[in-house]
């Protein structure tokens, strides 16, 4: 589909900021290393325990959650043991494309096993985790040629002609997704104003350190808080400094000066949750972070 | 600086040839717009600009209830409301001007049809999510973890009541 349309791209005529990163000339290698790393955090995550502890939990949906997925395949995959059958179809389909056996089409049935198994999961937890960045990352690694080094496929089939930029662009595209999930995050906490004005003073946060005491490191560790959790300053001092870290994402769409700091002051806030109770987005953004390998410029 | 500024006339006759010289009140009064736009120095109008774009979302995100929102948010005063509509008023006609060139720019991006139609409407339909403070799987605004104060409101979920004292955990209460 996209492969004839990548040997036959017009030349750009965008003459700004975009227009120039997208242009760039891409790594093929580079492209099917962020395959294989998503593919391998794919069937890390379908091969959780998470999904059959939700499951054993409750049977029926979060009256709070919202989703796009038809309620007849909900219905459906919560039915008998379809909700296995996709799992497996997931697993299968993550270790076809890590391998890059039949990559065109595994790719998919990995990004709709994928999208599935997370609703079930966000509708039975109320969740944010992998399905926030992969979902998207999923999309455009099936829309892009990144099977053309690391696969199987290609010692079937010769690699054919493709457009300077075809192995850039995804790159830059989910780069781009990786820098609003966290402005959106920032904008969020900070709209509409009055809320945050509430996030800044530290309110949100000290809530958000007891309610997950019981699943902290840090308690496992000291057998009591880090410090006397009623105290106030400390936590406005972590608000604000996690919506500077977020709003500093904008950074990673302007210029690549600071990708390193800017990616390791997100993976370290990150550590901080984790320490709070929090820790899945850990991995998440050590995988993502795979993107900021790409070729200069 | 002086690559900043460009003459008004410059300015309309592009939106004139953005618009296909239709002519109309709209389209003028946004040219004019555009026009008064461009005479700003490109710092103060990034300012202004970045001040509206959060007018406008400080209105957008307390549009809609939110579940995530345990706390509601105040009310705003009549004239609160009526100086932040007024503000919207020339962001959306700079967007509408703005809109046969964003169309281009789209369609020039050097990226094939099939995928830049499938990843821009999937990254149109975040963006307003994320305005709107909505949340429908598989789009999100990443709000769940701005207020925790309010996320377990569903009864299948507890609260937990913090009692400190002397920097230690005296009891916690989970509460269906």
């Amino acid at each position: 589909m996209s492969r004839a349309a990548d040997a036959t791209a017009e030349p750009c005529r965008c003459d700004d900021w975009v227009g120039a990163r997208l242009q760039r000339p891409g790594s093929p290698l580079h492209l099917a290393f962020v395959r294989v790393v998503f593919a391998l955090h794919a069937l890390s995550v379908l091969t959780s325990p998470a999904l059959p502890l939700s499951r054993r939990l409750t049977d029926r949906p979060l009256s709070l959650t919202h989703t796009l997925v038809p309620a007849s395949i909900e219905r459906w995959l919560v039915a008998r043991d379809h909700l296995d059958l996709v799992i497996a179809v997931g697993v299968i389909a993550a270790l076809c494309v890590v391998i890059g056996l039949l990559t065109r089409v595994t790719l998919w049935l990995l990004f709709a096993a994928f999208v599935l198994t997370q609703n079930y999961f966000f509708r039975h937890s109320l969740f944010h985790d992998d399905w926030l960045y992969v979902d998207f990352y999923l999309l455009v690694l099936c829309v892009s040629p990144c099977a053309d080094r690391l696969a199987v496929d290609r010692l079937l089939r010769p690699t054919p002609a493709r457009a300077r930029n075809a192995y850039r662009w995804p790159v830059e595209v989910m780069v781009a997704w990786f820098a609003l999930v966290y402005v959106s995050a920032a904008v969020a906490k900070l709209l509409p104003l009055p809320r945050g004005l509430w996030w800044l003073s530290g309110g949100s946060l000290q809530h958000f350190a007891v309610r997950f005491l019981f699943d902290s490191p840090i308690y496992w560790v000291l057998g009591r808080p880090l410090f006397d959790y009623s105290l106030r300053w400390p936590f406005c001092i972590g608000a604000t400094a996690c919506v500077l870290v977020e709003l500093s994402a904008i950074l990673l769409l302007l210029t690549r000066r600071f990708d390193r700091p800017v990616v390791l002051a997100i993976i370290a806030m990150h550590v901080v949750i984790a320490l709070i109770g929090v820790p899945g987005f850990v991995q998440i953004a050590l995988v993502s972070s795979v993107l900021f390998l790409r070729p200069r410029p | 600086m002086g690559a900043s500024y460009q003459t008004v006339r410059a300015v309309r006759a592009r939106h004139r040839r953005d618009v296909g010289a239709r002519g109309d009140g709209a389209s003028y009064g946004a040219g004019a717009l555009l026009a008064m736009a461009a005479r700003v120095p490109s710092a103060l109008r990034r300012l202004i600009g970045a001040v509206l774009v959060a007018n406008a979302l400080d209105l957008s995100t307390s549009l809609l209830p939110t579940f995530i929102d345990g706390n509601p948010s105040t009310r705003r005063s009549p004239t609160l409301m009526a100086i932040q509509l007024a503000l919207v008023v020339p962001l959306a006609a700079l967007a509408g001007a703005g809109l046969p060139r964003l169309s281009r720019w789209w369609r020039a991006l050097p990226i094939p049809l099939v995928p830049r139609t499938l990843m821009s409407s999937f990254l149109l339909l975040q963006l307003v999510h994320v305005a709107l403070r909505m949340e429908i799987y598989p789009f999100t605004n990443v709000a769940i973890f701005g207020d925790v104060v309010g996320l377990p409101i569903d009864p299948a979920l507890a609260t937990v009541t913090y009692e400190p004292g002397d920097g230690r955990i005296r009891s916690i209460v989970m509460a269906p």
